[in-house]
């Protein structure tokens, strides 16, 4: 498969660029950014071809697919450009910065026949994995809890403080937390309840949240709760997440910082190493990776399909909108 | 000067704890027991192993005490205390301070014409590793709590009748309130504000006869803080410890984290600042403050923190949840 990487700033490096360079079966083309430097840094890394700052060229280089590592405002101008083009995509979650943007993708996806797969990664991180297949050893499900929260290292000046780019803390880690939700509860909330605060300097001078919270109910007495937040110490600095999860037998309690991160288990449950920034391991992102490439060659319907992530930011977006008008919100638009 | 108190009921079962404390403790004298309901022999074991008298009713209960202890059913507890107010004898009421606001308001307002000291114990502001918390946000508000609690459903309990917790007549509410009033006292205290505004999603189980066992509920504060809250009856679970607590607090100076799983005696308590994170385990202790606590508010030294009015804060935050809860909006207080 040859693969162009756009966008080679935080999240590619992070996360992106190792997860690749452990994948066999794939030829990365080329890197783009809109800065040369990066561009050429990621190219040098993942041994590619060429490098470029112009997205145009990598269309042109006829790519099986690209990986969509840029800024959240700017995901749906250039998957609807490539999905149109007839290149698949992978694209960084959240899918889009609001429903407009991602009715966009959706409609270039149907129309062009080219596949898009947004990376929610939190679906195969094995911790989640192989606590979802616990569950049904506590019987009816009746509430969870997902809690990412963390420090957000960038200054104000990045898109991150910009709400009309980020969506704010809710959108851009909050989709994490609703995807999780909707993927251990199952189906989708009737309703939905929001709060947001400014906590750091940077959110009060920038006007976005850095902490929100937000509880989502199911019906058949399930609940949902939601809480993240870039305004953790520095201290903090791997994301920090926790998850409860209750049923009518029992219940499964996990805090990744509450643990000894060096263990393995004899059956196979290791709890992974950090990374800063990130509260999924390199695995848990090449396992994305080789499951999303082996969906294009097969064409099989991925783990976690659009709808999945539609219905994610579908929830955060709603959730913002909970927190604007001051009362819970019905929840409709769902795919 | 020893004070002589007595203990009426024990149909909630802190009595077990409070009943060897009193008779430890050099501030009091346990001299008697009553147990008008549930669990008398419990109480009768108690009394002949404190040796002191025990009692099948209260008459004549209250003659020569300072001081009760009450561990009833809540939907007693107005009763009682108006005996004790008219008897001139200070009270240390377990929680709920009722089971329904009008019985709250009515105990307030007698509570506040008397000149009884009386108190509603609280053990979670004063666990060590809570009070760690306080004292390290100075005089700082947080942002954000999160906690959970969790007890053992009433119908697990063995070797004890429980059976009146999913009474509604007597109990009140269910697992939420049950559990939850122990760390919404804890979460008011450092928050150090009042709380303004709730929201709450509570179920209600068929099979716990309609009452519910677990609720999350939601407290935006007069100044700008807010919290949630987690908790209720959890299953099946071991016999003890019985309740499970896990406690997040955020400020601007940094993150506390407090977790007492249900199987260690040492909370597990680690800050998050800008030194690092550090963590420390910290023994939970019993409720021995409490009683040292209520010795200062009988013998007139200082009035207690955990008061009338702090009671009646909870139960009334604790109402306003379950009103949410049932009619789906935010409910100001």
């Amino acid at each position: 498969m040859r693969i162009a990487v756009v966008g080679c700033g935080n999240i590619c490096n992070l996360a992106h660029i190792p997860a690749w360079k452990n994948i066999k079966d794939r030829e990365i083309v080329a890197t783009c950014d809109i800065a040369k430097g990066r561009a050429e840094k990621a190219r040098r890394l993942l041994g590619a071809k060429t490098s470029t700052t112009d997205f145009g060229d990598i269309l042109g280089m006829g790519v099986d697919a690209v990986d969509l590592c840029v800024p959240t405002h700017k995901h749906a101008d250039l998957a609807v450009e490539a999905l149109e083009h007839g290149t698949d995509v992978v694209c960084e979650k959240p899918m889009a910065n609001n429903m407009g943007e991602a009715d966009r993708m959706v409609r270039a996806a149907r129309k062009s026949g080219s596949r898009l797969f947004i990376a929610h990664v939190r679906r195969f991180d094995r911790r989640w994995t192989r606590i979802r297949e616990s569950l049904r050893g506590i019987g009816d499900l009746r509430y969870m809890r997902r809690s990412e929260r963390g420090y957000l290292p960038f200054r104000k000046s990045s898109w991150y403080w910009d709400a009309g780019k980020g969506g704010t803390v809710l959108t851009d880690v909050g989709v994490h937390c609703t995807d999780f939700a909707n993927w251990y509860l199952g189906g989708k909330p009737r309703q939905v309840l929001a709060q947001g605060m400014f906590i750091s300097k940077e959110a009060r001078e920038s006007g976005c949240f850095d902490f929100s919270s937000m509880l989502l109910e199911y019906g058949n007495q399930k609940s949902a709760y939601i809480d993240v937040a870039w305004s953790y110490p520095r201290s903090y600095s791997a994301l920090y997440s926790s998850l409860d999860v209750i049923g009518t037998k029992g219940r499964i309690a996990y805090s990744d910082r509450d643990s000894n991160p060096a263990m393995s288990a004899g059956d196979g449950i290791t709890l992974p190493r950090y990374s800063p920034l990130l509260s999924s391991d390199i695995e848990s992102f090449k396992s994305q990776l080789s499951h999303f490439l082996d969906c294009m060659r097969r064409d099989r319907e991925p783990r976690v399909g659009v709808r999945d992530a539609y219905n994610a930011l579908l929830l955060c977006r709603l959730g913002l909108e909970s927190i604007r008008k001051d009362k819970p919100v019905r929840v409709k638009g769902t795919l | 000067m020893t004070i002589r108190i007595g203990i009426i009921g024990y149909e909630h079962l802190h009595a077990l704890k409070y009943a060897p404390e009193f008779s430890q403790s050099e501030d009091f004298e346990l001299a008697r027991i009553s147990a008008p309901a549930e669990n008398r022999d419990l109480a009768r074991r108690d009394a002949r192993r404190l040796g002191c008298e025990f009692r099948d009713g209260l008459g004549g209960f209250f003659k020569g005490l300072d001081a009760v202890y009450i561990g009833t059913s809540p939907e007693k507890h107005r009763r009682i205390i108006g005996t004790a107010i008219r008897s001139g004898v200070h009270v240390m009421c377990d929680k709920p301070l009722s089971n329904n606001l009008r019985d709250g308001a009515s105990i307030r307002d007698m509570v506040g014409r008397s000149d009884i000291g009386f108190m509603v114990p609280f053990n979670t502001r004063f666990q060590p590793a809570v009070a760690k918390v306080g004292q390290s946000l100075g005089k700082e508000r947080p942002r954000y709590i999160y906690a959970t609690k969790f007890g053992l459903n009433p119908l697990n309990v063995r070797d004890a009748d429980t059976s009146w917790f999913l009474d509604r007549r007597r109990a009140g509410h269910g697992g939420f309130f049950d559990i939850g009033m122990h760390m919404l006292d804890a979460m008011i205290w450092l928050m150090r504000d009042r709380p303004e505004r709730v929201y709450a999603r509570i179920s209600r189980e068929e099979r716990l006869g309609g009452m519910d066992s677990l609720g999350i509920g939601s407290i935006e504060f007069e100044k700008g803080g807010t919290a949630t809250l987690l908790s209720g009856w959890t299953k099946p679970f071991g016999s003890v410890p019985w309740l499970e607590s896990r406690l997040e607090v955020l400020s601007s100076r940094g993150a506390h984290v407090i977790r007492k799983d249900l199987y260690e005696p040492v909370a597990d308590f680690r800050i998050h600042d800008s030194k690092g994170c550090r963590p420390v385990g910290i023994r939970r202790e019993g409720v021995s403050s409490n009683v040292s606590l209520f010795a200062d508010v009988v013998r007139g030294r200082k009035r207690s923190v955990l008061d009338v009015d702090n009671a009646f804060l909870l139960l009334k935050t604790l109402v306003r949840m379950y009103e949410s809860s049932s009619k789906n909006r935010i409910i100001r207080l």
